[in-house]
Protein backbone atom coordinates (compact mmCIF):
# COMPACT_ATOMS: atom_id res chain seq x y z
CA UNK A 1 0.00 0.00 0.00
CA UNK A 2 2.86 2.38 0.84
CA UNK A 3 4.53 1.49 -2.47
CA UNK A 4 1.30 2.24 -4.29
CA UNK A 5 0.88 5.54 -2.47
CA UNK A 6 4.39 6.64 -3.44
CA UNK A 7 3.83 5.52 -7.04
CA UNK A 8 0.56 7.41 -7.14
CA UNK A 9 2.17 10.58 -5.81
CA UNK A 10 5.09 10.39 -8.23
CA UNK A 11 2.70 9.97 -11.18
CA UNK A 12 0.56 12.82 -9.87
CA UNK A 13 3.62 15.06 -9.73
CA UNK A 14 4.78 14.16 -13.23
CA UNK A 15 1.35 14.77 -14.74
CA UNK A 16 0.81 17.88 -12.63
CA UNK A 17 3.87 19.41 -14.32
CA UNK A 18 2.49 18.60 -17.76
CA UNK A 19 -0.93 19.93 -16.74
CA UNK A 20 0.52 23.19 -15.38
CA UNK A 21 2.35 23.62 -18.66
CA UNK A 22 -0.89 23.08 -20.58
CA UNK A 23 -2.70 25.45 -18.25
CA UNK A 24 -0.14 28.14 -19.01
CA UNK A 25 -0.89 27.81 -22.73
CA UNK A 26 -4.60 27.02 -22.68
CA UNK A 27 -6.00 28.24 -19.38
CA UNK A 28 -4.02 31.45 -19.37
CA UNK A 29 -3.22 32.38 -22.96
CA UNK A 30 -6.11 30.65 -24.71
CA UNK A 31 -3.89 28.68 -27.10
CA UNK A 32 -5.62 25.30 -27.51
CA UNK A 33 -2.59 23.04 -27.71
CA UNK A 34 -3.82 19.55 -28.58
CA UNK A 35 -0.32 18.15 -28.96
CA UNK A 36 0.90 18.26 -25.39
CA UNK A 37 1.96 14.59 -25.36
CA UNK A 38 4.45 15.30 -28.16
CA UNK A 39 6.33 17.81 -26.02
CA UNK A 40 6.54 15.21 -23.26
CA UNK A 41 7.74 12.72 -25.85
CA UNK A 42 10.55 15.04 -26.97
CA UNK A 43 11.72 15.45 -23.38
CA UNK A 44 11.42 11.76 -22.59
CA UNK A 45 13.25 10.49 -25.66
CA UNK A 46 15.99 13.13 -25.63
CA UNK A 47 16.96 12.69 -21.99
CA UNK A 48 16.62 8.89 -22.16
CA UNK A 49 18.78 8.60 -25.28
CA UNK A 50 21.40 11.03 -23.99
CA UNK A 51 21.59 9.46 -20.55
CA UNK A 52 21.95 6.03 -22.15
CA UNK A 53 24.79 7.47 -24.25
CA UNK A 54 26.59 8.58 -21.10
CA UNK A 55 25.66 12.27 -21.01
CA UNK A 56 24.99 13.49 -17.43
CA UNK A 57 21.31 13.42 -16.46
CA UNK A 58 20.87 17.17 -16.06
CA UNK A 59 22.29 17.94 -19.52
CA UNK A 60 20.02 15.35 -21.13
CA UNK A 61 16.98 16.89 -19.47
CA UNK A 62 18.04 20.39 -20.51
CA UNK A 63 18.66 19.24 -24.08
CA UNK A 64 15.17 17.74 -24.17
CA UNK A 65 13.70 21.00 -22.94
CA UNK A 66 15.55 23.00 -25.59
CA UNK A 67 14.47 20.71 -28.46
CA UNK A 68 10.92 20.83 -27.13
CA UNK A 69 11.07 24.64 -27.06
CA UNK A 70 12.17 24.68 -30.71
CA UNK A 71 9.29 22.33 -31.59
CA UNK A 72 6.96 24.66 -29.66
CA UNK A 73 8.18 27.65 -31.64
CA UNK A 74 7.58 25.82 -34.93
CA UNK A 75 4.03 24.94 -33.89
CA UNK A 76 3.45 28.51 -32.74
CA UNK A 77 4.44 29.92 -36.15
CA UNK A 78 1.04 29.53 -37.85
CA UNK A 79 -0.87 30.56 -34.71
CA UNK A 80 -1.02 34.16 -35.79
CA UNK A 81 -2.77 33.82 -39.12
CA UNK A 82 -4.97 30.85 -38.29
CA UNK A 83 -8.31 30.73 -36.53
CA UNK A 84 -8.09 29.14 -33.09
CA UNK A 85 -9.87 25.91 -34.07
CA UNK A 86 -7.73 25.45 -37.19
CA UNK A 87 -4.61 25.96 -35.14
CA UNK A 88 -5.80 23.36 -32.63
CA UNK A 89 -6.03 20.84 -35.47
CA UNK A 90 -2.55 21.86 -36.67
CA UNK A 91 -1.17 21.22 -33.18
CA UNK A 92 -2.58 17.71 -33.04
CA UNK A 93 -1.40 17.04 -36.60
CA UNK A 94 2.13 18.20 -35.79
CA UNK A 95 2.21 16.06 -32.65
CA UNK A 96 1.02 13.01 -34.56
CA UNK A 97 3.58 13.59 -37.32
CA UNK A 98 6.37 13.67 -34.75
CA UNK A 99 5.08 10.43 -33.25
CA UNK A 100 4.96 8.90 -36.72
CA UNK A 101 8.58 9.95 -37.23
CA UNK A 102 9.75 8.25 -34.02
CA UNK A 103 7.69 5.20 -34.93
CA UNK A 104 9.20 4.90 -38.41
CA UNK A 105 12.84 5.82 -37.86
CA UNK A 106 14.02 2.68 -36.11
CA UNK A 107 17.69 3.77 -36.18
CA UNK A 108 16.87 6.66 -33.89
CA UNK A 109 15.01 5.10 -30.99
CA UNK A 110 13.93 1.52 -31.77
CA UNK A 111 10.75 2.68 -33.54
CA UNK A 112 7.52 1.11 -32.25
CA UNK A 113 9.40 -1.11 -29.76
CA UNK A 114 10.39 1.91 -27.73
CA UNK A 115 13.28 2.40 -25.36
CA UNK A 116 13.56 -0.28 -22.69
CA UNK A 117 15.60 -0.24 -19.50
CA UNK A 118 16.11 3.51 -19.35
CA UNK A 119 18.52 3.92 -16.41
CA UNK A 120 17.38 5.75 -13.29
CA UNK A 121 19.78 8.47 -12.18
CA UNK A 122 21.46 7.90 -8.77
CA UNK A 123 19.78 4.50 -8.53
CA UNK A 124 22.81 2.87 -6.86
CA UNK A 125 22.63 5.43 -4.06
CA UNK A 126 19.04 4.76 -3.01
CA UNK A 127 18.46 1.11 -3.84
CA UNK A 128 15.06 -0.05 -2.60
CA UNK A 129 14.06 3.43 -1.46
CA UNK A 130 14.42 4.83 -4.96
CA UNK A 131 10.73 5.64 -5.35
CA UNK A 132 10.81 7.67 -2.14
CA UNK A 133 13.84 9.63 -3.36
CA UNK A 134 12.17 10.14 -6.73
CA UNK A 135 9.03 11.37 -5.03
CA UNK A 136 10.98 14.17 -3.32
CA UNK A 137 12.80 14.94 -6.55
CA UNK A 138 9.50 15.21 -8.48
CA UNK A 139 7.98 17.22 -5.63
CA UNK A 140 10.85 19.72 -5.87
CA UNK A 141 10.28 19.99 -9.64
CA UNK A 142 6.54 20.53 -9.12
CA UNK A 143 7.28 23.28 -6.59
CA UNK A 144 9.80 24.93 -8.88
CA UNK A 145 7.46 24.86 -11.88
CA UNK A 146 4.50 26.04 -9.81
CA UNK A 147 6.29 29.09 -8.41
CA UNK A 148 7.97 29.95 -11.71
CA UNK A 149 4.68 29.82 -13.63
CA UNK A 150 2.76 31.66 -10.89
CA UNK A 151 5.41 34.35 -10.88
CA UNK A 152 5.04 34.73 -14.65
CA UNK A 153 1.26 34.70 -14.30
CA UNK A 154 1.33 37.61 -11.84
CA UNK A 155 3.88 39.56 -13.85
CA UNK A 156 2.91 42.14 -16.48
CA UNK A 157 3.72 39.44 -19.05
CA UNK A 158 1.05 37.16 -17.53
CA UNK A 159 -1.43 39.99 -17.68
CA UNK A 160 -0.85 40.35 -21.42
CA UNK A 161 -1.34 36.60 -21.84
CA UNK A 162 -4.69 36.74 -20.07
CA UNK A 163 -5.53 39.73 -22.19
CA UNK A 164 -4.81 37.68 -25.31
CA UNK A 165 -7.20 35.02 -24.08
CA UNK A 166 -10.00 37.50 -23.43
CA UNK A 167 -9.61 39.94 -26.31
CA UNK A 168 -6.83 39.39 -28.77
CA UNK A 169 -7.67 42.34 -30.99
CA UNK A 170 -7.66 44.64 -27.97
CA UNK A 171 -4.11 43.56 -27.13
CA UNK A 172 -3.11 44.13 -30.72
CA UNK A 173 -4.69 47.57 -30.60
CA UNK A 174 -2.65 48.29 -27.46
CA UNK A 175 0.45 47.68 -29.53
CA UNK A 176 1.38 44.27 -28.15
CA UNK A 177 3.27 41.99 -30.46
CA UNK A 178 0.65 39.23 -30.27
CA UNK A 179 2.73 36.62 -32.04
CA UNK A 180 5.75 37.15 -29.77
CA UNK A 181 3.62 36.66 -26.65
CA UNK A 182 1.92 33.56 -28.01
CA UNK A 183 5.19 32.04 -29.14
CA UNK A 184 6.71 32.69 -25.71
CA UNK A 185 3.75 31.01 -24.01
CA UNK A 186 4.19 27.98 -26.27
CA UNK A 187 7.95 27.88 -25.62
CA UNK A 188 7.60 28.16 -21.84
CA UNK A 189 4.92 25.47 -21.86
CA UNK A 190 7.10 23.33 -24.13
CA UNK A 191 10.07 23.60 -21.77
CA UNK A 192 7.95 22.52 -18.81
CA UNK A 193 6.22 19.68 -20.67
CA UNK A 194 9.60 18.26 -21.74
CA UNK A 195 10.69 18.20 -18.08
CA UNK A 196 7.56 16.21 -17.25
CA UNK A 197 8.37 13.76 -20.07
CA UNK A 198 11.95 13.26 -18.84
CA UNK A 199 10.75 12.64 -15.30
CA UNK A 200 8.33 10.05 -16.66
CA UNK A 201 10.93 8.25 -18.78
CA UNK A 202 13.50 7.86 -15.98
CA UNK A 203 10.85 6.70 -13.52
CA UNK A 204 8.89 4.20 -15.62
CA UNK A 205 12.14 3.24 -17.49
CA UNK A 206 10.22 2.46 -20.68
CA UNK A 207 8.83 4.75 -23.34
CA UNK A 208 7.46 4.04 -26.82
CA UNK A 209 5.49 6.11 -29.35
CA UNK A 210 2.35 4.52 -27.86
CA UNK A 211 3.20 6.06 -24.47
CA UNK A 212 2.56 9.50 -25.96
CA UNK A 213 -0.60 8.78 -27.95
CA UNK A 214 -3.24 11.54 -28.22
CA UNK A 215 -5.04 9.89 -25.29
CA UNK A 216 -2.31 11.20 -23.01
CA UNK A 217 -2.85 14.72 -24.27
CA UNK A 218 -6.52 14.27 -23.53
CA UNK A 219 -5.76 12.96 -20.05
CA UNK A 220 -3.79 16.14 -19.31
CA UNK A 221 -6.61 18.26 -20.71
CA UNK A 222 -9.03 16.47 -18.39
CA UNK A 223 -6.80 17.28 -15.40
CA UNK A 224 -6.87 20.94 -16.34
CA UNK A 225 -10.63 21.10 -16.99
CA UNK A 226 -11.61 19.12 -13.89
CA UNK A 227 -9.21 21.02 -11.65
CA UNK A 228 -10.07 24.46 -12.97
CA UNK A 229 -8.45 25.90 -16.06
CA UNK A 230 -6.61 29.15 -15.40
CA UNK A 231 -5.90 28.27 -11.77
CA UNK A 232 -2.58 26.49 -11.12
CA UNK A 233 -3.75 25.23 -7.70
CA UNK A 234 -6.88 23.84 -9.32
CA UNK A 235 -4.78 22.11 -11.95
CA UNK A 236 -2.76 20.43 -9.17
CA UNK A 237 -6.04 19.18 -7.65
CA UNK A 238 -7.16 18.01 -11.09
CA UNK A 239 -3.90 16.09 -11.58
CA UNK A 240 -4.41 14.44 -8.18
CA UNK A 241 -8.02 13.40 -8.89
CA UNK A 242 -7.43 12.10 -12.41
CA UNK A 243 -4.21 10.29 -11.52
CA UNK A 244 -6.04 8.65 -8.63
CA UNK A 245 -8.71 7.47 -11.05
CA UNK A 246 -6.06 6.41 -13.54
CA UNK A 247 -3.79 4.48 -11.16
CA UNK A 248 -6.33 3.12 -8.69
CA UNK A 249 -8.17 1.16 -11.38
CA UNK A 250 -4.86 -0.62 -11.89
CA UNK A 251 -4.84 -1.42 -8.20
CA UNK A 252 -8.51 -2.45 -8.25
CA UNK A 253 -8.06 -4.97 -11.03
CA UNK A 254 -6.39 -7.30 -8.53
CA UNK A 255 -9.67 -7.38 -6.62
CA UNK A 256 -12.18 -7.13 -9.44
CA UNK A 257 -11.04 -10.21 -11.39
CA UNK A 258 -11.72 -8.49 -14.69
CA UNK A 259 -9.51 -8.73 -17.78
CA UNK A 260 -6.88 -5.98 -17.98
CA UNK A 261 -8.14 -4.67 -21.34
CA UNK A 262 -11.65 -4.33 -19.97
CA UNK A 263 -10.43 -2.43 -16.93
CA UNK A 264 -8.42 -0.13 -19.22
CA UNK A 265 -11.50 0.53 -21.37
CA UNK A 266 -13.64 1.20 -18.30
CA UNK A 267 -10.98 3.60 -17.06
CA UNK A 268 -10.88 5.65 -20.27
CA UNK A 269 -14.68 5.52 -20.39
CA UNK A 270 -14.95 6.99 -16.89
CA UNK A 271 -12.42 9.72 -17.73
CA UNK A 272 -14.39 10.63 -20.87
CA UNK A 273 -17.66 10.75 -18.92
CA UNK A 274 -16.06 12.80 -16.14
CA UNK A 275 -14.77 15.35 -18.64
CA UNK A 276 -18.18 15.74 -20.25
CA UNK A 277 -19.84 16.01 -16.83
CA UNK A 278 -17.48 18.81 -15.81
CA UNK A 279 -17.75 20.68 -19.11
CA UNK A 280 -21.55 20.62 -18.89
CA UNK A 281 -22.13 21.06 -15.17
CA UNK A 282 -19.04 22.85 -13.86
CA UNK A 283 -16.92 24.23 -16.68
CA UNK A 284 -14.90 26.36 -14.26
CA UNK A 285 -13.57 23.20 -12.56
CA UNK A 286 -13.15 22.29 -8.90
CA UNK A 287 -11.15 25.41 -8.09
CA UNK A 288 -12.18 28.22 -10.44
CA UNK A 289 -9.76 30.88 -11.61
CA UNK A 290 -9.55 33.94 -9.36
CA UNK A 291 -10.96 37.14 -10.67
CA UNK A 292 -8.06 39.44 -11.38
CA UNK A 293 -9.06 42.89 -10.31
CA UNK A 294 -6.54 45.55 -11.19
CA UNK A 295 -7.45 48.31 -8.78
CA UNK A 296 -4.53 50.58 -9.44
CA UNK A 297 -4.37 50.55 -13.18
CA UNK A 298 -1.14 52.02 -14.43
CA UNK A 299 0.75 51.43 -11.20
CA UNK A 300 2.99 48.89 -12.83
CA UNK A 301 4.23 49.51 -16.32
CA UNK A 302 3.06 46.85 -18.72
CA UNK A 303 5.89 46.11 -21.06
CA UNK B 1 0.20 1.53 -61.66
CA UNK B 2 -2.56 1.45 -64.18
CA UNK B 3 -4.67 4.58 -64.46
CA UNK B 4 -8.04 2.87 -64.01
CA UNK B 5 -6.72 1.10 -60.93
CA UNK B 6 -5.49 4.40 -59.52
CA UNK B 7 -8.84 6.06 -60.17
CA UNK B 8 -10.67 3.22 -58.50
CA UNK B 9 -8.46 3.32 -55.42
CA UNK B 10 -9.03 7.07 -55.19
CA UNK B 11 -12.81 6.67 -55.53
CA UNK B 12 -13.00 4.03 -52.79
CA UNK B 13 -10.96 6.04 -50.32
CA UNK B 14 -12.80 9.27 -51.18
CA UNK B 15 -16.20 7.59 -50.68
CA UNK B 16 -15.37 6.53 -47.15
CA UNK B 17 -13.81 9.84 -46.18
CA UNK B 18 -16.54 11.96 -47.77
CA UNK B 19 -19.32 10.44 -45.67
CA UNK B 20 -17.54 11.09 -42.36
CA UNK B 21 -16.42 14.46 -43.73
CA UNK B 22 -20.05 15.41 -44.41
CA UNK B 23 -20.84 14.43 -40.83
CA UNK B 24 -18.10 16.67 -39.47
CA UNK B 25 -18.94 19.58 -41.73
CA UNK B 26 -22.68 19.43 -40.90
CA UNK B 27 -21.98 19.70 -37.18
CA UNK B 28 -19.47 22.47 -37.80
CA UNK B 29 -21.90 24.36 -39.96
CA UNK B 30 -24.85 24.34 -37.58
CA UNK B 31 -23.12 24.24 -34.20
CA UNK B 32 -19.90 26.05 -35.02
CA UNK B 33 -17.29 23.71 -33.59
CA UNK B 34 -14.91 21.06 -34.88
CA UNK B 35 -16.31 17.82 -33.44
CA UNK B 36 -13.81 15.09 -32.64
CA UNK B 37 -16.69 12.70 -32.00
CA UNK B 38 -17.98 12.13 -35.55
CA UNK B 39 -15.27 9.57 -36.28
CA UNK B 40 -16.28 7.70 -33.13
CA UNK B 41 -19.90 7.67 -34.30
CA UNK B 42 -18.58 6.01 -37.47
CA UNK B 43 -16.97 3.31 -35.32
CA UNK B 44 -20.13 2.92 -33.27
CA UNK B 45 -22.30 2.57 -36.38
CA UNK B 46 -20.01 -0.11 -37.78
CA UNK B 47 -20.20 -2.10 -34.53
CA UNK B 48 -23.98 -1.78 -34.22
CA UNK B 49 -24.26 -3.20 -37.74
CA UNK B 50 -21.94 -6.00 -36.63
CA UNK B 51 -24.23 -6.72 -33.69
CA UNK B 52 -27.30 -7.06 -35.90
CA UNK B 53 -25.65 -8.95 -38.76
CA UNK B 54 -23.13 -11.30 -37.15
CA UNK B 55 -24.54 -11.20 -33.61
CA UNK B 56 -28.25 -11.66 -34.40
CA UNK B 57 -27.77 -13.24 -37.81
CA UNK B 58 -29.70 -10.57 -39.69
CA UNK B 59 -29.33 -9.76 -43.36
CA UNK B 60 -26.36 -7.40 -43.70
CA UNK B 61 -28.30 -4.72 -45.60
CA UNK B 62 -31.07 -4.66 -43.01
CA UNK B 63 -28.49 -4.63 -40.20
CA UNK B 64 -26.72 -1.69 -41.84
CA UNK B 65 -29.94 0.30 -42.22
CA UNK B 66 -30.88 -0.36 -38.60
CA UNK B 67 -27.40 0.63 -37.44
CA UNK B 68 -27.49 3.87 -39.41
CA UNK B 69 -30.87 4.84 -37.93
CA UNK B 70 -29.86 3.90 -34.39
CA UNK B 71 -26.58 5.82 -34.63
CA UNK B 72 -28.53 8.83 -35.86
CA UNK B 73 -30.88 8.61 -32.89
CA UNK B 74 -27.90 8.27 -30.53
CA UNK B 75 -26.56 11.46 -32.10
CA UNK B 76 -29.81 13.25 -31.24
CA UNK B 77 -29.64 11.94 -27.69
CA UNK B 78 -26.06 13.23 -27.45
CA UNK B 79 -27.26 16.67 -28.32
CA UNK B 80 -30.02 16.53 -25.71
CA UNK B 81 -27.66 15.22 -23.04
CA UNK B 82 -24.54 17.28 -23.76
CA UNK B 83 -24.43 19.86 -26.49
CA UNK B 84 -27.78 21.47 -25.75
CA UNK B 85 -26.24 22.78 -22.53
CA UNK B 86 -23.26 24.20 -24.36
CA UNK B 87 -25.04 26.33 -26.97
CA UNK B 88 -23.72 29.53 -25.41
CA UNK B 89 -20.33 28.23 -24.29
CA UNK B 90 -17.25 28.93 -26.38
CA UNK B 91 -16.57 26.71 -29.39
CA UNK B 92 -13.51 25.51 -27.57
CA UNK B 93 -15.57 24.11 -24.67
CA UNK B 94 -17.77 22.22 -27.15
CA UNK B 95 -14.62 20.88 -28.76
CA UNK B 96 -13.36 19.54 -25.42
CA UNK B 97 -16.78 17.97 -24.77
CA UNK B 98 -16.60 16.27 -28.17
CA UNK B 99 -13.15 14.87 -27.35
CA UNK B 100 -14.55 13.48 -24.11
CA UNK B 101 -17.44 12.03 -26.07
CA UNK B 102 -15.07 10.50 -28.64
CA UNK B 103 -13.06 8.82 -25.91
CA UNK B 104 -16.26 7.68 -24.19
CA UNK B 105 -17.70 6.09 -27.33
CA UNK B 106 -14.46 4.36 -28.24
CA UNK B 107 -14.06 2.99 -24.71
CA UNK B 108 -17.70 1.88 -24.70
CA UNK B 109 -17.17 -0.01 -27.96
CA UNK B 110 -14.16 -1.68 -26.38
CA UNK B 111 -16.14 -2.59 -23.25
CA UNK B 112 -19.06 -4.00 -25.25
CA UNK B 113 -17.25 -5.74 -28.09
CA UNK B 114 -13.66 -6.16 -26.87
CA UNK B 115 -10.50 -4.84 -28.48
CA UNK B 116 -9.87 -7.64 -30.99
CA UNK B 117 -10.30 -7.19 -34.74
CA UNK B 118 -13.67 -8.25 -36.14
CA UNK B 119 -15.32 -8.38 -39.57
CA UNK B 120 -18.73 -8.85 -41.14
CA UNK B 121 -17.85 -12.41 -42.17
CA UNK B 122 -18.14 -11.84 -45.91
CA UNK B 123 -15.22 -14.18 -46.55
CA UNK B 124 -12.62 -13.76 -49.27
CA UNK B 125 -13.92 -11.77 -52.20
CA UNK B 126 -13.27 -12.91 -55.76
CA UNK B 127 -11.78 -9.83 -57.45
CA UNK B 128 -13.22 -8.67 -60.77
CA UNK B 129 -11.24 -7.12 -63.59
CA UNK B 130 -12.81 -3.95 -64.96
CA UNK B 131 -10.96 -1.94 -67.60
CA UNK B 132 -7.72 -3.49 -66.45
CA UNK B 133 -8.25 -2.64 -62.79
CA UNK B 134 -8.56 -5.32 -60.16
CA UNK B 135 -11.57 -4.53 -58.02
CA UNK B 136 -13.38 -6.49 -55.33
CA UNK B 137 -17.18 -6.35 -55.64
CA UNK B 138 -17.44 -4.81 -52.19
CA UNK B 139 -15.47 -1.77 -53.32
CA UNK B 140 -17.95 -1.22 -56.14
CA UNK B 141 -20.73 -1.41 -53.55
CA UNK B 142 -18.89 1.15 -51.40
CA UNK B 143 -18.58 3.68 -54.22
CA UNK B 144 -22.21 3.19 -55.29
CA UNK B 145 -23.59 3.47 -51.73
CA UNK B 146 -21.53 6.60 -51.04
CA UNK B 147 -22.56 8.21 -54.32
CA UNK B 148 -26.22 7.37 -53.69
CA UNK B 149 -26.04 8.73 -50.14
CA UNK B 150 -24.53 12.00 -51.36
CA UNK B 151 -26.99 12.40 -54.20
CA UNK B 152 -29.86 11.65 -51.84
CA UNK B 153 -28.51 14.21 -49.41
CA UNK B 154 -28.27 16.84 -52.13
CA UNK B 155 -31.88 16.24 -53.15
CA UNK B 156 -32.94 16.28 -49.52
CA UNK B 157 -31.28 19.66 -48.92
CA UNK B 158 -32.85 21.26 -51.98
CA UNK B 159 -36.20 19.53 -52.46
CA UNK B 160 -37.64 19.06 -48.98
CA UNK B 161 -38.88 21.56 -46.44
CA UNK B 162 -36.63 20.16 -43.75
CA UNK B 163 -33.65 20.43 -46.08
CA UNK B 164 -34.50 24.05 -46.80
CA UNK B 165 -34.88 24.74 -43.09
CA UNK B 166 -31.42 23.29 -42.50
CA UNK B 167 -29.92 25.49 -45.18
CA UNK B 168 -31.75 28.52 -43.86
CA UNK B 169 -30.63 27.87 -40.28
CA UNK B 170 -27.06 27.38 -41.42
CA UNK B 171 -27.10 30.64 -43.40
CA UNK B 172 -28.57 32.82 -40.73
CA UNK B 173 -30.02 31.41 -37.56
CA UNK B 174 -31.80 34.60 -36.40
CA UNK B 175 -33.42 35.11 -39.76
CA UNK B 176 -34.52 31.48 -39.88
CA UNK B 177 -36.05 31.84 -36.44
CA UNK B 178 -37.84 35.01 -37.51
CA UNK B 179 -39.47 33.15 -40.39
CA UNK B 180 -40.86 30.62 -37.94
CA UNK B 181 -38.32 27.80 -38.26
CA UNK B 182 -37.85 25.91 -35.02
CA UNK B 183 -34.05 25.99 -35.12
CA UNK B 184 -33.67 23.76 -32.06
CA UNK B 185 -35.56 21.07 -33.95
CA UNK B 186 -33.39 21.64 -37.01
CA UNK B 187 -30.29 21.17 -34.86
CA UNK B 188 -31.67 17.83 -33.64
CA UNK B 189 -32.29 16.65 -37.21
CA UNK B 190 -28.79 17.73 -38.16
CA UNK B 191 -27.37 15.59 -35.36
CA UNK B 192 -29.40 12.68 -36.69
CA UNK B 193 -28.17 13.20 -40.24
CA UNK B 194 -24.56 13.82 -39.23
CA UNK B 195 -24.32 10.70 -37.09
CA UNK B 196 -26.23 8.60 -39.64
CA UNK B 197 -23.75 9.67 -42.33
CA UNK B 198 -20.85 8.87 -40.04
CA UNK B 199 -22.37 5.42 -39.46
CA UNK B 200 -22.63 4.76 -43.21
CA UNK B 201 -18.97 5.74 -43.56
CA UNK B 202 -17.99 3.48 -40.66
CA UNK B 203 -19.89 0.50 -42.05
CA UNK B 204 -18.28 0.97 -45.48
CA UNK B 205 -14.82 1.05 -43.92
CA UNK B 206 -15.71 -2.05 -41.91
CA UNK B 207 -16.83 -3.77 -45.14
CA UNK B 208 -13.62 -2.95 -46.97
CA UNK B 209 -11.23 -3.71 -44.12
CA UNK B 210 -12.01 -4.75 -40.55
CA UNK B 211 -13.60 -3.41 -37.40
CA UNK B 212 -11.59 -2.28 -34.42
CA UNK B 213 -12.41 0.24 -31.68
CA UNK B 214 -9.89 2.73 -33.06
CA UNK B 215 -11.04 2.45 -36.71
CA UNK B 216 -12.64 5.90 -36.70
CA UNK B 217 -9.96 7.57 -34.65
CA UNK B 218 -7.11 6.58 -36.97
CA UNK B 219 -8.61 8.60 -39.82
CA UNK B 220 -9.41 11.61 -37.63
CA UNK B 221 -6.69 13.78 -39.18
CA UNK B 222 -7.62 12.67 -42.68
CA UNK B 223 -11.25 13.64 -42.02
CA UNK B 224 -10.31 17.06 -40.69
CA UNK B 225 -8.02 17.50 -43.67
CA UNK B 226 -10.78 16.61 -46.14
CA UNK B 227 -13.17 19.06 -44.55
CA UNK B 228 -10.74 21.98 -44.33
CA UNK B 229 -9.52 21.26 -47.85
CA UNK B 230 -13.01 21.53 -49.27
CA UNK B 231 -14.02 24.46 -47.10
CA UNK B 232 -15.27 23.75 -43.60
CA UNK B 233 -19.04 23.99 -43.19
CA UNK B 234 -19.60 23.30 -46.87
CA UNK B 235 -21.20 19.92 -47.59
CA UNK B 236 -20.08 19.83 -51.22
CA UNK B 237 -16.66 20.95 -50.07
CA UNK B 238 -16.37 17.74 -48.05
CA UNK B 239 -17.06 15.73 -51.21
CA UNK B 240 -14.56 17.67 -53.34
CA UNK B 241 -12.05 17.71 -50.49
CA UNK B 242 -12.19 13.95 -50.08
CA UNK B 243 -11.57 13.44 -53.81
CA UNK B 244 -8.58 15.79 -53.81
CA UNK B 245 -7.24 14.27 -50.62
CA UNK B 246 -7.63 10.69 -51.81
CA UNK B 247 -5.98 11.64 -55.09
CA UNK B 248 -3.07 13.33 -53.32
CA UNK B 249 -2.63 10.30 -51.10
CA UNK B 250 -2.73 7.72 -53.88
CA UNK B 251 -0.77 9.70 -56.46
CA UNK B 252 1.72 10.80 -53.81
CA UNK B 253 2.57 7.19 -53.15
CA UNK B 254 2.43 6.07 -56.78
CA UNK B 255 4.77 8.69 -58.25
CA UNK B 256 8.45 8.09 -58.63
CA UNK B 257 10.44 11.16 -59.59
CA UNK B 258 13.99 10.31 -60.57
CA UNK B 259 14.20 7.41 -58.15
CA UNK B 260 12.63 9.33 -55.29
CA UNK B 261 9.63 7.53 -53.97
CA UNK B 262 7.50 8.83 -51.15
CA UNK B 263 7.93 6.32 -48.31
CA UNK B 264 4.66 4.43 -47.83
CA UNK B 265 5.20 4.31 -44.08
CA UNK B 266 4.80 8.08 -44.01
CA UNK B 267 1.42 7.92 -45.76
CA UNK B 268 -0.44 9.28 -42.68
CA UNK B 269 1.82 12.35 -42.74
CA UNK B 270 0.45 13.24 -46.18
CA UNK B 271 -2.74 14.35 -44.45
CA UNK B 272 -0.68 16.75 -42.40
CA UNK B 273 1.23 18.08 -45.42
CA UNK B 274 -1.96 18.63 -47.42
CA UNK B 275 -3.55 20.28 -44.38
CA UNK B 276 -0.67 22.73 -43.88
CA UNK B 277 -0.49 23.55 -47.59
CA UNK B 278 -4.24 24.25 -47.70
CA UNK B 279 -4.09 26.47 -44.65
CA UNK B 280 -1.14 28.41 -46.04
CA UNK B 281 -2.38 28.81 -49.60
CA UNK B 282 -6.15 28.89 -49.30
CA UNK B 283 -7.41 28.69 -45.72
CA UNK B 284 -11.03 28.97 -46.87
CA UNK B 285 -10.74 25.69 -48.77
CA UNK B 286 -11.31 24.95 -52.44
CA UNK B 287 -15.03 25.70 -52.47
CA UNK B 288 -14.84 28.40 -49.83
CA UNK B 289 -16.11 28.58 -46.33
CA UNK B 290 -19.15 30.36 -45.10
CA UNK B 291 -18.23 33.18 -42.76
CA UNK B 292 -20.17 33.00 -39.54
Amino acid sequence: MFAFLIHFLVMTGIFAIAAMSLNFQVGLTGLSNFGQAAFMMVGAYTSALMYMAGVPFVFGVLAGMIISAIFALIIALPSHNLRADYWAIVSIAAAESLRLFINNEKWLAEGPFGLRGIPRPLSSLFGDNYAVFYFFFVLACVGLVYFALERLNKSPYGRVLRGLREAEDLMEALGKDVFRFKALAMIIGGLVAALSGSLYAHYITFVSPETFAPDVTFLIWTMMIVGGSGNAKGVLVGALVITLLNTSTRLLKDYLYLPTSLVAALRTLSIGVLTIAFVVARPQGILPEHKHVISHAGEEGVS
Amino acid sequence: MQLTQLIFNILTRASELALIGISLTLVYDLLDFASFAQNSFATLGAYIALFFSVGLGMNLLLAAVLAVVITGILGMLTDRAIFRWLRHSSAFIRMVASIGLAQGIRSLVQVLWGGQIKDYGLGVQEPLTILGATVTPIRIVIVIVAAAAMLGFHLFLHRTNLGRSIRATSDNRELAEATGIDTERVVLYVWFLACAFAAIGGILIGLETQLRPSMGQVILLATFCVVILGGIGNVYGAMVGSLIFAAAENIGIAINIGGFQFPVRYKPALAFIVLILTLLIRPTGVLGRKES
